[in-house]
């Protein structure tokens, strides 16, 4: 049973480390280096190395590593139920503050080390990434928000076969990204999909941007629990139709705060 | 239920054997990649206009839509029929694959798209990018039982019961994990223009149905009943990859004709 889920899981390009894949992350990243000012690249490249996968799952690498001093929940929004940052979190347990401490860190770069800074920017790239994960965000009032769950979903009725019922990790769930997908092809699909919304997709502060991410993952919420069965088409449009608009705000708006710390 | 109804569903029933994902999803993004590397600039702009995606993005879109109601009856649209003396059985192909890609065409070329709603554009060229593929695969030819009884039988894996028409859906990717489209089309896509030419036979449908149906015949010649594919020799791994390979590209190319002929 647990070699056919795995087989479900690979089938639906869901990831087993992360809330969307390193190669997904890894063109997010690209894409945004792309829309930077001259300026930010240039600062930029005086820390990032030429391989972004060291960079984009920074905070995942150090955890499998078992070198985190963060805990996992890092990689989560926590907001109240007016989606506003909660008060209880630190810059260890929650991803928009994490990106602020950081992005303090590399406004102040002169007064830190390099490696340090590194680290920051490591940090929000990483977290930029999974804080426009729907998936990833914690609301206050939602109590199946603030663990994960099996998000469960039926084909339809057509025979034996066809009305299997798969399940995905909410955390995980959304992700569509089909196997062989390179991060160059990331890169051009957000630009065909989302390339005309960039200017749209890229107003807004941190915290606006997060409480956008909440609302989105609260209105789903209300359908998606831990005991609904969601139809195919349901879970086909979500992820299909919808998570590549999550994609491209992570992208054009890392290149805002990137652009906004380097110049 | 009344008898339309009853033959749609029979119809539906019998296809949803086929495997679910025709060429894996693997295989139909590489191809939906080397057809978009030799689209014209200006089917490029239109493909991206309509889909608002790459063309790998949606190039499983029907295995993953066949189970949803409404598209239940794009379920018979993966392959098609073949007859005995190796052509297109047109009889039973309405409603498949063939059928409909030439369906297809012919309400969308020499510019009738722009006749059409942009949604209803979206929806053919979503087939087109899956379907055309897909009836490439060589099991997804159907071959009678009557004529071809000693065409029904499954293989071994290490010794345990494997699916014939699995193992060929996914034979793009057979022992080549890892492979990203691009790399796909770097070691794959070495097609001269002379090649391109005459896989395209100037968009003739129905020779295109006669090799496919020709070419389809070869996979039973390479893994025979007895094969544990698990063990198979070197020149036998790559007599699967050259089938592959073959009617991979040849799908792309086809697929890259038929969308620069819609978008000239």
């Amino acid at each position: 049973m647990k070699k056919l889920l795995f087989i479900v899981m690979l089938a639906f390009g869901i990831s087993t480390a992360s809330a969307w894949n390193v190669t997904l992350d890894e063109g997010i990243l690209k894409l945004a280096v792309k829309n930077l000012s001259i300026q930010a690249q240039d600062e930029l490249f005086q820390y990032l190395g030429d391989n972004y996968r060291d960079d984009v799952h920074y905070l995942y690498a150090l955890e499998a590593r078992k070198k985190a001093k963060h805990s996992k929940e890092i990689h989560y929004l926590h907001l109240d139920s007016e989606f506003r940052p909660l008060a209880t979190t630190t810059a260890n347990d929650d991803a928009l503050k994490a990106i602020e401490a950081a992005a303090d860190i590399v406004r102040h770069r002169t007064q830190h080390p390099k490696g340090k800074v590194l680290e920051a920017l490591r940090t929000i790239i990483n977290l930029m990434c999974d804080m426009h994960n729907p998936g990833h965000v914690r609301i206050e009032g939602i109590p199946h928000s603030q663990q994960d769950f099996t998000v469960t979903f039926r084909a339809a009725d057509m025979g034996k076969k066809m009305s299997e019922t798969k399940h995905a990790k909410w955390s995980r769930f959304w992700s569509f990204a089909p196997n062989g997908f390179t991060s160059d092809l990331w890169v051009e699909d957000i630009e065909a999909c989302n390339g005309h919304r960039r200017a749209e997709f890229s107003k807004g502060t941190l915290n606006d941007w997060a409480a956008e991410v909440g609302k989105f993952a609260a209105k789903n919420l209300e359908e998606i629990t831990p005991e609904a069965v969601l139809t195919l088409q349901h879970r086909n449009t979500l992820t299909q139709e919808v998570t590549c608009d999550w994609v491209a705000r992570a992208s054009f708006r890392l290149t805002v705060l990137l652009n906004e710390l380097f110049k | 239920m009344n008898k339309r109804l009853l033959i749609c569903t029979l119809v539906a029933v019998l296809f949803a054997s086929f495997e679910a994902q025709a060429w894996g999803g693997y295989g139909h993004g590489a191809i939906a990649y080397v057809a978009e590397q030799h689209l014209t600039p200006e089917a490029k702009e239109k493909c991206r206009h309509y889909l608002k995606h790459t063309l790998p993005w949606y190039a499983s879109w029907m295995d993953h839509w066949r189970a949803v109601p409404p598209f239940h009856p794009t379920n018979a649209w993966h392959g098609f029929s073949a007859t005995a003396d190796g052509q297109v059985n047109w009889e039973k192909s309405n409603g498949k694959a063939m059928g409909e890609i030439m369906r297809i065409f012919r309400t969308m070329e020499n510019g009738k798209y722009k006749q059409l709603p942009d949604s209803l554009v979206r929806h053919n060229l979503l087939i087109l990018v899956h379907a055309l593929p897909d009836m490439h695969c060589p099991v997804h030819v159907g071959f009678s039982k009557k004529d071809f009884p000693h065409y029904k039988y499954n293989l071994t894996r290490k010794g345990k019961p494997y699916k014939f028409h699995a193992f060929w859906d996914g034979s793009p990717a057979f022992e080549r994990k890892g492979w990203t489209f691009e790399r796909y089309a770097k070691e794959v896509d070495k097609i001269t223009p002379k090649q391109a030419k005459k896989i395209i036979k100037k968009g003739n449908f129905t020779a295109w149905g006669e090799d496919i149906i020709k070419q389809a015949h070869r996979c039973f010649q390479i893994t025979t009943k007895d094969k544990d594919i698990a063990y198979l020799t070197a020149e036998e791994k790559q007599a699967v990859h050259d089938l592959a390979d073959e009617m991979a590209m040849k799908s792309a190319y086809r697929l890259a004709y038929v969308l620069n002929e819609i978008f000239k």
